[in-house]
This record gives C-alpha cells, structure tokens and sequence, in this order.
C-alpha cells in the first residue's frame, strides 16, 4: 500500500465515519410502500407516495426529485382548512433523526407531472430523491390502482 | 255504558298524546346525520345550465327525479381528488350490494379553463361509466356554487402545474326533487356515509 493509497483510504474511512459529510446525501433515509396512483387515461399529472425512514442520528431533507419517466416531480401537499383542500409546493421535506416521513393520500405528496409514457397498474417507475448535490436516492415505485 | 264511555275516553287520550309525542319525534330536521350537517329546511336550487361531460348543457332538470351527491373538484389534483373519486366508487358498490339506488356521482369541476367536457368523462368514467361530470364558464359556474355552498379559489403557483384550485371539500347531496339537502363533511367515511344515505333515502321527504 503506497502513500497515495494510504490517503485516499483514509479520506473514504474519513468519509465513511463521519455522518455529517455521508458518501450520499440520504444516508441512513430507508424507503418502504413506494406507489404511485394509477391515473385515468390523459392524465397530465399523477400522485407519488412513499414512507422515508430516517435511520441515523442526523436529520435529512429531500430538496429535490428526478425521474426520467416525468417532465418534472414536485413535493406538494394537501390541507383541508376550513373545510377548503388546497394543494402547495414544499421547498423540501425534512426527515429527522430517528424519525420518518409520511407522504400519503390526502398528506404530503409527490407531484409527477407529464409521464413519458402511459402507467398503469403493476408498471414500476424509479424516482431519485436528492437530499443535497451528491448522489441521488434512487428508490423503485409500482404503480397501483389503489383509493 | 260509564265504561265504553271511559274505553272510548282513553282511547281519545292515547290517540291525542300519540300523535303529540309523533309530531315531537318526527318533526322534520330532527333527524340527525353523522357524517355532515343536514339541512334543518331543504332549500331549493335556482336554475341552472352547467356544461355536461357529453358536451351538452345539463340543466336543473337533470337532477330531479333521483338522489345526486356533487362532488366539487379538478382533474389537475391527483392527490385529494382520486381519493375521494375512489371513495365514492365504493360508497356506490355498497350502496348497491345493500340493494339501494346509490345517489347519481356528480363531479363538478371548478376548473373549466382545463377541463373540457372531453377531459371530464374520461376522467370519471376511469372511476365508474355511471359517474357524471360537469363544468361551467363564468359566472354560471360562481352562482351555480353559490347556491350550492360550495367556495373555490384559483392559486397562482410557481409550480410546473401553472397554477392550484382551493376548493370546498364537503360533497353535497341534492334530493330528487332538486333541492340541497346535506353536506357530508372530511374526512369521509365510507360505512357512515352509507348508513345516513341509506336512512335519507329511505325516508319520505
Ligand atoms: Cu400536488
């Protein structure tokens, strides 16, 4: 082992054991019951949904979402104050330390705009979740038909 | 003969205090729902003419003769408004499976500078090809929602989606002879909406 190597390895041990500065901006998030609604025929627009499980000790935020089936994915969310739904925009969505992040039916969503192609139930799409510049998450969605 | 007398007094009694404690319990608007509010006076809706999914004008005579739960909403909401088009798809399999006539869907869209009558039918018929649709130009659309109790609000938004429609989240349910009747209020459940749909129904207007 030469001295360039030493270093390096040292620097990826580094970088390994020092979860602020994780190899990937999602370190320690875990993705489970990741689904898409199936869309009526000519939808513009579909729902994504998904439950991020923060495993570590540092809180994480997705900050931006890409897929190459859509034009563009949104975080959003659903409020029903005073009786009125309104949808918005989130600028990101925080996942503590130790915590999760519920997006559900009615709750915080992800917004897919213009799919690439026709989805229908059973198809899978993959959705990369960014939570900062480096690599992304990239986390397998099925579609479903399901309310 | 005192005592046929004293029958036929009792008789007069019970008779006058039935029908006393009938008129106490089957006074209208004690009837209670749990799923919304039901109006204490049915209120009956102006005319109207709405754009029809079929592209043809649907007017207040569309909606007499049956039960019609209106849905206000767009097609541009994938989240809320799926959900709730699912739900009312399986309030009408219940409905059905409990040998009632489930209520006509209407889903009323406040968002005619997207939906066409096209877009609409495609969109409920995914749901169930009973479902209906409609939408209507201004100020049509703002004094029909007026009369219905329903609010929306166009959201400028810097998302890809141009812009958002707030809307009232209640369904409204109109009785056959065109009137509103009850709101059902979120968040909706199917088995409770069944039973007070049931009951209104079933009982004499
Ligand atoms: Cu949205």
């Amino acid at each position: 082992m030469n001295a360039r190597t030493m270093a390096i390895t040292a620097l990826l041990a580094a970088a390994l054991m020092n979860p602020a500065q994780p190899a990937w901006a999602c370190a320690g998030v875990e993705a489970s019951d990741a689904w898409l609604r199936e869309a009526p025929p000519g939808a513009t627009m579909m729902a994504g949904y998904v439950t991020l499980t923060n495993r570590g000790d540092h809180p994480r935020a997705v900050r931006a979402v890409r897929s190459p089936d859509f034009s563009s994915v949104e975080i959003h969310r659903t409020t029903i104050e005073n009786g009125e739904a309104h949808m918005e925009a989130l600028e990101r969505l925080p996942i503590p330390a130790h915590g999760e992040a519920k997006l559900q039916p009615g709750g915080a969503h992800l917004m897919l705009f213009e799919p690439a192609k026709p989805l229908k139930a059973g198809d899978s799409v993959t959705l990369n979740l960014y939570c900062g510049r480096q690599k992304p998450m990239a986390v397998p969605f099925t579609v479903r038909a399901a309310p | 003969m005192s005592s046929r007398f004293l029958t036929a007094a009792i008789a007069v009694v019970a008779a006058l205090a039935g029908l006393a404690l009938a008129s106490v319990w089957l006074k209208p608007g004690t009837v209670e729902i749990q799923s919304g509010t039901l109006l204490q006076q049915r209120r009956a809706l102006p005319e109207f003419a709405l754009q029809g999914d079929n592209g043809q004008p649907l007017t207040k005579a569309a909606l007499q003769g049956h039960w019609t739960l209106v849905f206000p909403g767009y097609t541009s909401c994938p989240d809320v408004c799926p959900t709730t088009l699912a739900l009312l798809k399986a309030l009408d399999a219940k409905l059905r499976a409990e040998g009632a006539t489930p209520p006509q869907m209407l889903f009323l869209s406040v968002d005619p500078g997207r939906d066409t009558p096209q877009r609409l039918a495609q969109y409920v018929h995914y749901f169930n090809p009973a479902f209906t649709a409609a939408t209507a130009q201004e100020p049509q659309l703002a004094d029909f929602t007026r009369a219905l109790g329903i609010a929306y609000t166009r959201v400028p938004s810097s998302s890809a989606g141009g812009y958002t429609m707030d809307h009232t989240a209640a369904l409204v349910l109109i009785d056959p002879q065109a009137r509103l009747t009850a709101f059902f209020t979120p968040p909706h459940k199917i088995e409770v909406m069944a039973s007070d749909l049931q009951r209104l129904m079933g009982a004499a207007s």
